[in-house]
């Protein structure tokens, strides 16, 4: 089709340059090719080369295009836009179904609003509300997006790393079988020339080797298999795990939930009079090199001074 | 009742040189409990230094992650101490191939763990002791730090310090080069080490003997020298060794395959070759480590021990 | 026997909650709490974990209560003693028909002060440190608060306690070395108090001097009054050190925390500069009285919080203890300056007695703790009287002399323990 053979920036055709590739941005797509874009849009953003749209378009929004038809490419743009950040899955509901069908509703609204053109700056407004009301809910969402996509990607390669090894173990196990042919046509055809004790030993020897061998690889086998699927199992409980924490830390983490005064009682000082023990750590190198700071005794002391001054024992004790 | 009764013994569970353990129950609740029995008489200077300790200092510190000192009780032949009954330690699970450790795992012990040593070392208490094999499991999960029969309150400056202290693999530089001013920075090299541990799945640095162990460790971490800590050369067995170079963040990744940068960042605050450079328990509480994903794994949910004992 | 119990703690309603929140934090603290905690864990909850807290802080009243319960008892040891005896001689008749004179309650906080000052100099003599020493004497006070000295003699116990505590605080001291020292001690006369000591301990070791404490508020006191003359706040702190010296042979351990001690001690030297630095910590605008010359004031000065990574759920903790234990800048002050004050005056009612008076508690005690003895001496005194009765005032004062561990032992001792 010529529509795809040439560039209507450049005119450029797929003659004069086979590799022509054509590149759409979203603000307007309008097709340009890839080095129009280049020449056009590298010193900055500025106004789409086609006669009537006047959107001022950057380089890097420049995407190749994913379907034939542009308007399900901005269709689906658009929607990528909307769920980017509403991204509450169903498990996100616990059970609220009408809820969840809500949301989704609410979703196909706004994705067809865009599509329309209909109460599109309302619509806008609405999105960018959200995104600023639930950004904590949004980022840890993505990030769990993300952890699921990696524990993915590990499983796998898990699955992957397990099928060679299966496979290895198979081959060998094959190769054995045969051996283990081989060997009994050895024995027959040993047989039919003569009877020699000694070599059917040494063939039935073999065989036993061999024998044991491949009931060791079997073995093996089986304790792969087993050791996979509790790695699989691990990893699933772990996810599982993760997501019942996900559920319930809606509260950041504490690493001394609690266990500790925030503000010290006093104010350390740099240095303190004291010429004894300011002498003694000085003058001693051995302090020094073991790591002794002299404000880590005085901040002991200080501290002590301040635990238990407000108890009054009298009262407290009384029966 | 006097009070032996309080507590019925079931089985021996271990003998050591001056203690036998049993397990047993609580008569009055049912609580599983565990009774040390430390012998007393046969010793020329009364009652042993180490079991002195413990009760000193289990007594003072009551913590979430430090083994509880339910009771101590004396009969004419033993000194009995009761303690909560923990099933394991993190050196069997360690070391038991069965079971699978998850970094949400690793980090859950570290972050127990660090909480029970911010608590000693707040109140002035050295541990100089800790390994994976003093560091228990309760049945909920939880890890207890144990075994203070070595641990020591902070005293004066001009205090003198034995430097024969924390078992080999996990003693800090400055304890192999004789000091005997240290600090609480010698229990967090210790955690860095058994972080490492978690984190392989085998002993990070295992020296042969004391002579070795310096090799080990500095071929592990780098030489320390006068440049990356000053003062070493005064310490009193500090001896020119050879100098091996500190590892570059891209080999460490290389040794710790499933660490991310975080854990990377903390482990290096621990295993600081300068004790005064070294982090303390605080501020490696506050490590990004703690709160980047993977979140801590529930103490109930942690792995548990597969092998039964023999 | 023992027995270690995490009391429950009777707290005032204004500290009710807090104590609430304390008790349900301790018990559900979990790796990560789905829940915010509801309380921080202040210092002063810290102290109240300690054992000293837990099983050795008492109210006037307890303590007092304690100490007569235990002469009770030792009253009825005493007696049982006296049932025991076999008359085989007149004397032995005698002393079994009439009893021993028992040790009042007065007595024997006389001759326990009295040992426990002893027992510091025994100390000196070792050369042990400040803590090793104050340690031995807060064995000992704690031994007699679980039994009378008509049970056990207070001279082997404070040796005992000198012992364990050497042990106990990294100054150790073998029993060669020890009994080497001190003729007509024997290892098994130290060892055989070591496991009565440690019960009468409940085991607990560990014990908070005011030391510590003291020389914080040394250092805190040159960084909320920078202008302080460092040499008069340094003679104050050497001063005030004697005084907690002297608290030690008092019952201030037990009725008020190490650090209302120390402070107490500090006001008693300069008064001034503690009012002024509590004033000052505590933010309360006192009105300016004199003497206060040589203390300069800098009004810039302000406590600077240490800032750490705070999250958000940290701050509004904070809120909500504020608003749990709200005092104002004038109460706090006044609430501590009551203790302050309070206190001072019980570290001079530590007991002091003289030589004599405890000579003559001692020799009472001994014939608490063997009535034979008193028959002993009743039949001597026959002896002597059947004679001259001039000679008899010198005979009885030689009789004394050959009892055996009696005065002499102890004056030897006393001689002894005056070496430096």
């Amino acid at each position: 089709m010529s529509k795809n053979d040439m560039c209507p920036v450049c005119k450029t055709d797929r003659y004069l340059s086979p590799s022509l590739k054509f590149l759409i941005n979203p603000e307007c797509y309008h097709k340009i090719c890839d080095s129009c874009v280049d020449r056009i849009f590298s010193l900055g953003p500025t106004k789409c080369p086609y006669a009537n749209c006047n959107k001022v378009l950057r380089k890097n929004k420049f995407k190749t295009q994913t379907f034939e038809d542009l308007g399900i490419e901005r269709e689906t743009d658009l929607r990528r836009k909307v769920l980017s950040v509403y991204n509450k899955k169903e498990e996100d509901f616990r059970g609220d179904l009408e809820g969840y069908n809500k949301y989704l509703e609410e979703i196909e609204q706004m994705v067809d609003n865009l599509i329309n053109g209909v109460d599109v700056e309302e619509t806008e407004n609405k999105l960018k509300q959200y995104e600023v009301l639930n950004k904590q809910q949004i980022s840890a969402n993505n990030t769990r997006k993300d952890q699921e996509y990696e524990n993915f990607i590990r499983l796998q390669n898990m699955e992957k790393q397990f099928k060679l090894e299966k496979l290895r173990l198979d081959k060998q196990m094959k190769q054995e079988e045969d051996k283990m042919v081989q060997l009994s046509r050895m024995e027959m055809i040993d047989e039919l020339q003569n009877s020699s004790v000694e070599a059917n030993t040494a063939i039935d020897n073999m065989r036993q080797s061999i024998l044991k061998k491949s009931s060791a690889r079997r073995k093996q086998r089986d304790d792969l298999e087993k050791k996979f699927l509790l790695e699989k199992q691990a990893m699933m409980n772990d996810l599982a795990a993760k997501e019942a924490n996900d559920e319930t830390t809606t509260i950041p983490f504490t690493p001394f939930n609690g266990d500790r005064e925030l503000e010290p009682r006093f104010n350390l000082l740099p240095t303190y009079y004291d010429p004894i023990y300011n002498k003694l750590v000085q003058e001693d190198s051995i302090f020094n090199a073991s790591g002794y700071k002299i404000e880590k005794f005085f901040a002991r002391s200080i501290n002590e001074a301040f635990t238990g001054l407000d108890c009054i024992i009298e009262e407290e004790k009384a029966f | 009742m006097p009070l032996p009764l309080n507590y019925t013994l079931d089985q021996k569970v271990g003998e050591g040189t001056y203690a036998v353990v049993y397990l047993g129950k609580q008569t009055l609740t049912g609580r599983q409990i565990a009774v040390k029995q430390i012998k007393t008489g046969g010793f020329k200077d009364g009652l042993d230094m180490s079991a002195l300790r413990e009760v000193k200092y289990l007594q003072e510190l009551r913590h979430e992650n430090i083994i509880e000192l339910v009771d101590v009780y004396a009969t004419p032949e033993n000194l009995n101490l009761v303690l909560e009954f923990l099933p394991y330690d993190l050196e069997m699970l360690i070391r038991d191939r069965e079971v699978i450790f998850t970094p949400g795992d690793v980090k859950s012990w570290m972050l127990m763990f660090l909480r029970g040593l911010h608590h000693c070392h707040r109140n002035g208490i050295l541990h100089r002791d800790l390994k994976p094999n003093n560091l228990l499991i309760s049945p909920s999960g939880s890890l207890k730090i144990a075994d203070f029969g070595l641990a020591r309150s902070l005293g004066l400056p001009d205090e003198r310090l034995t430097s024969n202290v924390v078992t080999r693999w996990y003693r800090a530089p400055e304890l192999l080069f004789g000091s005997i001013h240290y600090t609480e920075a010698v229990d967090v090299w210790a955690a860095g080490i058994i972080f490492a541990e978690l984190m392989l799945r085998t002993p990070y640095l295992p020296g042969a003997d004391d002579a070795d162990q310096l090799i080990v460790t500095f071929k592990a971490l780098g030489t320390p020298t006068e440049s990356n800590w000053p003062g070493v050369s005064n310490l009193p067995l500090y001896d020119s060794i050879e100098v091996f170079s500190q590892p570059s963040r891209q080999e460490l990744r290389n040794r710790f395959l499933a660490a991310t940068e975080a854990a990377l960042d903390m482990m290096s605050q621990m295993v600081e070759l300068d004790p005064s450079k070294r982090n303390d328990t605080t501020g490696l509480l506050l490590q990004k480590y703690f709160v980047e994903f993977p979140l801590p794994t529930e103490p109930e949910l942690l792995p548990k021990r597969t092998k039964k004992e023999t | 026997m023992s027995k270690v119990v995490f009391e429950s703690e009777f707290l005032p309603i204004t500290t009710v909650l807090v104590s609430l929140f304390t008790r349900v934090f301790l018990e559900e603290m979990s790796v990560n709490d789905t829940k915010p905690t509801t309380k921080r864990v202040s210092n002063d909850d810290l102290y109240r974990r300690s054992s000293q807290y837990r099983v050795w802080s008492f109210t006037s009243e307890e303590l007092q209560r304690r100490r007569q319960d235990n002469n009770l008892n030792g009253t009825k040891v005493v007696k049982q003693r006296v049932d025991d005896l076999e008359a085989t001689t007149p004397e032995l008749q005698e002393v079994k028909e009439s009893g021993v004179e028992p040790i009042t309650v007065d007595e024997e906080a006389k001759i326990v002060a009295y040992y426990a000052r002893k027992a510091s100099d025994v100390a000196h003599f070792f050369k042990l440190p400040t803590q090793a020493r104050a340690t031995a004497i807060s064995f000992l006070k704690k031994f007699f608060l679980m039994h009378s000295v008509m049970e056990y003699h207070p001279l082997n116990v404070m040796y005992s306690c000198i012992f364990l505590a050497a042990k106990s605080e990294n100054s150790f001291i073998g029993i060669k070395t020890f009994t080497g020292a001190m003729p007509k001690l024997t290892p098994e006369s130290i060892l055989e108090n070591e496991y009565p000591i440690l019960e009468s301990l409940q085991f607990t070791l560990l014990c908070q001097h005011p030391f510590r404490p003291l020389y914080g508020f040394y250092l805190d006191v040159q960084a909320v009054l920078p202008k302080a003359d460092k040499s008069r706040l340094g003679q104050g702190y050497d001063r005030a050190r004697k005084i907690v010296n002297e608290s030690l042979f008092s019952d201030t351990c037990f009725l008020y925390t190490p650090p209302q001690i120390a402070l107490a001690a500090l006001w008693e030297v300069d008064s001034v500069v503690v009012e002024r630095y509590l004033a000052r910590k505590f933010g309360y605008k006192k009105k300016k009285d004199d003497g206060l010359a040589s203390v300069k004031e800098d009004p810039s000065e302000e406590p600077t919080d240490v800032k750490e990574e705070n999250t958000e759920e940290e701050t509004k903790l904070d809120v909500q203890e504020e608003e749990i234990k709200a005092k104002t800048p004038e109460q706090h002050y006044n609430f501590i300056m009551t203790i302050v004050k309070k206190c001072s005056q019980h570290i001079h009612e530590a007991l002091n007695p003289s030589l004599e008076e405890a000579k003559i508690i001692s020799t009472k005690v001994h014939f608490c703790l063997e009535p034979k003895k008193l028959a002993k001496k009743l039949a001597k005194q026959r002896l002597t009287d059947a004679k001259t009765p001039e000679v008899s005032v010198s005979l009885e004062a030689e009789s004394l002399k050959r009892e055996p561990d009696s005065d002499v032992s102890l004056r030897e001792d006393l001689k002894r323990a005056k070496i430096d």
